[in-house]
């Protein structure tokens, strides 16, 4: 759309109509089609990685056109270590998320291309595609041993410490993006887990706490049963800081104050006992001493579980005191990756350094703020050349061209910025 | 603005003393109220002219109904609100219009506060026109001023909110506060819905706007670094009170307040490199509705006595223009002077209550009451001789009756 023009004539708008709903039904066959799990097996590029996005397109089919919300996203996430991903509203950091997930809003969302590799342990499936039990055993009169029987003659299934069937397991690298939605469940909630945005819109109303808490027991956890399920609930509740689980089980949400409320989703997401964690905005809507009591127990708790964060946020602050590795987004692209070292000691994209130096802090005393000049492009129109061209204050001719490719300053710093294409001993040096 | 030359040297644009508001929760049988949220709980500053006033707080502190306490968007606000010398608490309705213009709010949500259904130029020009701010020849001129003003590109005029994105819409919000040339504006976490980028562009501009418009500010936010940046002075909120209050150099440099130094050491900075020591409160914020005894926050405290569980500190000057309001800070001869106020207040309460039950209460009833119970009384035992004295006489004439019909059969 050019400046003058704000709105779509109605041939435009039948043709856009028309292309959508084509796109919009191709994706969804391939999502509920029945495929063998071979199809979606891959291997990663590295094998210190838990998660790696490759590429990744998910796209929006609006009335109004298609609007990539994430356009060509890739990095990865090495296990046991917390990602975060900074960027304004609407720069894809969350549909990243969701594409992960799995959960992005259908049928308009829809993953295009690319690929999500993720490391997971599958439940090891027979020809018939049931789970494969693993049977208690026990030792018999003659001194061998036995798949132990019970009274009526079956046998008996071994069970974990949470009173849980056991089940053969195996680990499968698989591309989310290319699953079918059934398979996808048993990665959801298991594997990796998410702790949404807002505490007060993502818990039910009408529902307990501690029902809230056990659906995700009863649905994941095969063979349990219900009085075993409530314990586990209140040793999460126990778990995550709160005092009075027994109280906080037979509570209804709104009874909670916000911060109680995003400890029970947290609650909600290690259930059960995830490699991953999806945190998208945890402490957004919350005030800073509760933040800091969350982003402590996010803290501890990755360190208990042994997993690996994926922390989605606005705010700098929240990311240099969690992040191991920082992802800065910019218009549903990656401008620059590294080490969170990297990224708050030598910024290099003039995106980095303006967004720096636009938050006022505690410790320093400026008389004006820095601002960067203009506005966000139109996701629905997007220009060829560099999305921060128009904002940028160190642009130059070079920057007219196509989009600019990842040059890699370090080992663990990534940049895609004409400024440093030539420029690597320079920074090195510095 | 135009009233600039009233004001004489020295006193302050805005000065509040002991200002409370409370809500009522629960009524009793006949509509009195018995409970009461606390929002506001006695507050007193002052903002001096040209400068800004920042208040911060955790959420539920009571901050947003002090701004809006302020402007009297509130009924039943007790307390002083001096503004100009003049208590604008006593005002009515009428005469509180007249200076309405002066004081005005930017309010915290860009995306609820405009109507939908106005343009941009009816928004930002419908209180100026009621107000009769400029007169019809110069209206269209004057919108388009004070837009250009705060950054809106005059095409803007006939367009709708919706089109607009979040920065912009907090533009509108200013221009439409500005439009009256108030002297005092309440900005109510105006750039708490708004991006790290759009945030500094709107505090530049409010920054901007102050020195070049004369403004005066009360900057109510809960991110420290904003109301750092753009304050002269601060005020923390705790449960409704100002616990400290100081000019900005103080607050951050020297802090008294255990919860301030909480707060503070709250906030997340942007290095990697900095490990902070953190103190770190327990719990949430308790309810207003039933707020702990003594010092409001002993329950969260670190440093918490005896003292503090028993009596409220008292808000006083610490250092020179250095408010604070906590028992660390209390000399040898306070503390006593407090505890041998607690018991006189409670001596003083005991007596009360003594009184209030040696009163005769009872003879009163008595007095009045027993008349009647005796005349009532009366009038029962007499109604039930009589009913007894007929079923006497009736089972007198009815017992032959009965003798003969039994001897009959």
């Amino acid at each position: 759309m050019s400046d003058n023009k704000h709105y779509i004539s109605r041939k435009e708008s039948r043709a856009i109509a028309r292309q959508n709903s084509k796109a919009i039904k191709h994706f969804e066959k391939l999502k509920k089609r029945k495929c063998k799990p071979e199809e979606y097996t891959t291997q990663m590029q590295d094998d210190a990685n838990i998660v790696e996005f490759d590429d990744l397109h998910t796209c929006f089919f609006s009335d109004a056109g298609t609007v990539k919300a994430v356009d060509g996203v890739s990095f990865s996430i090495p296990a046991g270590s917390t990602v975060g991903v900074v960027g304004e509203s609407g720069c894809g950091k969350s549909v990243t998320s969701l594409s992960l997930m799995r959960l992005v809003q259908a049928p308009s969302g829809q993953i295009v291309s690319g690929s999500i590799r993720f490391k997971a342990s599958l439940f090891k499936r027979d020809a018939h595609g049931k789970k494969i039990p693993v049977y208690e055993t026990e030792t018999g009169e003659d001194g061998q041993e036995r798949i132990k029987l019970d009274k009526k003659g079956k046998k008996v299934i071994k069970k974990n410490a949470l009173g849980g069937n056991v089940y053969e397991m195996e680990d499968r690298v698989v591309d989310i993006a290319k699953m079918p939605m059934d398979a996808m469940r048993s990665i959801r909630g298991r594997e990796i887990a998410m702790i949404f945005q807002e505490p007060m819109t993502s818990l039910n109303p009408v529902f307990t706490i501690g029902n809230q808490l056990d659906e995700v027991g009863l649905l994941h956890i095969e063979g349990i049963s219900k009085a075993q399920v409530k314990a586990h609930s209140i040793d999460m509740l126990r778990m995550v800081g709160i005092a009075d689980p027994e109280g906080v089980y037979k509570k209804y949400p709104h009874e909670l104050s916000g911060g109680m409320r995003q400890r029970v989703m947290i609650a909600i997401a290690l259930l059960c006992n995830p490699k991953l964690i999806i945190a998208d905005e945890p402490t957004t809507a919350l005030d800073v001493t509760i933040q800091a009591q969350i982003l402590d127990l996010l803290r501890d708790i990755k360190k208990k579980i042994n997993g690996s964060i994926m922390l989605i946020t606005h705010d700098l602050g929240v990311v240099a005191e969690m992040a191991d590795y920082v992802v800065v987004m910019y218009a549903g692209k990656v401008i620059e990756m590294g080490t969170a070292e990297d990224i708050f000691d030598r910024p290099l994209h003039p995106y980095t350094i303006g967004l720096q130096k636009s938050k006022p802090t505690v410790d320093s005393d400026v008389d004006k703020l820095y601002c960067i000049p203009g506005f966000v492009p139109n996701p629905i129109d997007m220009p060829d050349y560099c999305y921060f061209r128009d904002r940028c204050d160190k642009c130059m001719e070079k920057c007219s061209g196509e989009y600019p490719g990842y040059v890699q300053v370090t080992p663990t710093h990534k940049v895609a910025c004409y400024l440093y294409e030539n420029a690597k001993e320079d920074v090195n040096a510095k | 603005m135009q009233n600039n030359d009233n004001l004489q040297g020295g006193e302050p644009l805005l000065e509040v003393r002991g200002l409370k508001k409370y809500f009522t929760v629960d009524t009793n049988f006949f509509g009195k109220p018995i409970k009461f949220l606390k929002a506001v709980d006695g507050i007193s500053f002052s903002v001096d002219k040209g400068k800004t006033l920042g208040i911060v707080g955790e959420s539920g502190c009571g901050k947003s109904t002090m701004g809006r306490s302020l402007l009297r968007l509130y009924d039943g606000v007790q307390g002083e609100i001096i503004f100009h010398g003049k208590d604008i608490n006593k005002y009515s309705n009428r005469q509180f219009d007249a200076i309405r213009p002066n004081l005005q709010m930017i309010f915290q949500d860009p995306y609820a506060s405009l109507s939908p259904r106005l343009t941009v130029g009816e928004i930002i020009g419908e209180s100026a026109r009621q107000h009769g701010i400029v007169d019809r020849a110069h209206y269209h001129e004057y919108i388009l001023h004070v837009m250009d003003m705060c950054g809106l590109q005059p095409h803007y005029f006939e367009r709708y909110p919706h089109e607009f994105s979040g920065g912009q819409r907090q533009r509108i919000c200013i221009a439409r506060a500005l439009a009256l040339k108030p002297e005092l504006v309440v900005c109510d976490e105006p750039v708490s819905a708004l991006d790290v980028s759009i945030q500094a562009q709107v505090i530049n501009m409010l920054i901007d706007l102050r020195q070049s418009l004369g403004l005066t500010y009360i900057f109510i936010s809960h991110d420290l670094s904003v109301v750092k940046h753009i304050s002269d002075e601060v005020g923390v909120m705790y449960l409704g009170n100002i616990v400290e209050y100081g000019s900005k150099a103080d607050i951050f440099g020297e802090t008294l307040h255990p919860y301030t130094r909480a707060l503070f050491s709250a906030v997340p900075v942007p290095n990697p490199h900095v490990k902070m020591n953190r103190i770190m409160l327990k719990g949430d914020i308790p309810s207003p509705v039933n707020p702990p005894s003594g010092c409001k926050f002993h329950t969260r405290c670190e440093q918490c006595m005896d003292l503090c569980r028993e009596i409220p500190p008292e808000y006083r000057e610490v250092k020179p223009g250095h408010y604070c309001a906590c028992h660390l800070y209390n000399s040898k001869e306070d503390t006593e002077r407090l505890y041998a106020e607690k018991a006189e207040a409670q001596r003083l309460e005991e007596e009360k209550r003594k009184a209030r039950e040696a009163k005769p209460l009872y003879k009163f009833k008595a007095a009045v009451i027993d008349k009647p119970v005796t005349a009532v009384k009366g009038a029962v035992l007499s109604t039930i001789d009589k009913i007894k004295n007929r079923k006497d006489k009736s089972a007198k004439d009815d017992k032959p009756a009965d003798g003969d019909s039994g001897n009959e059969e």
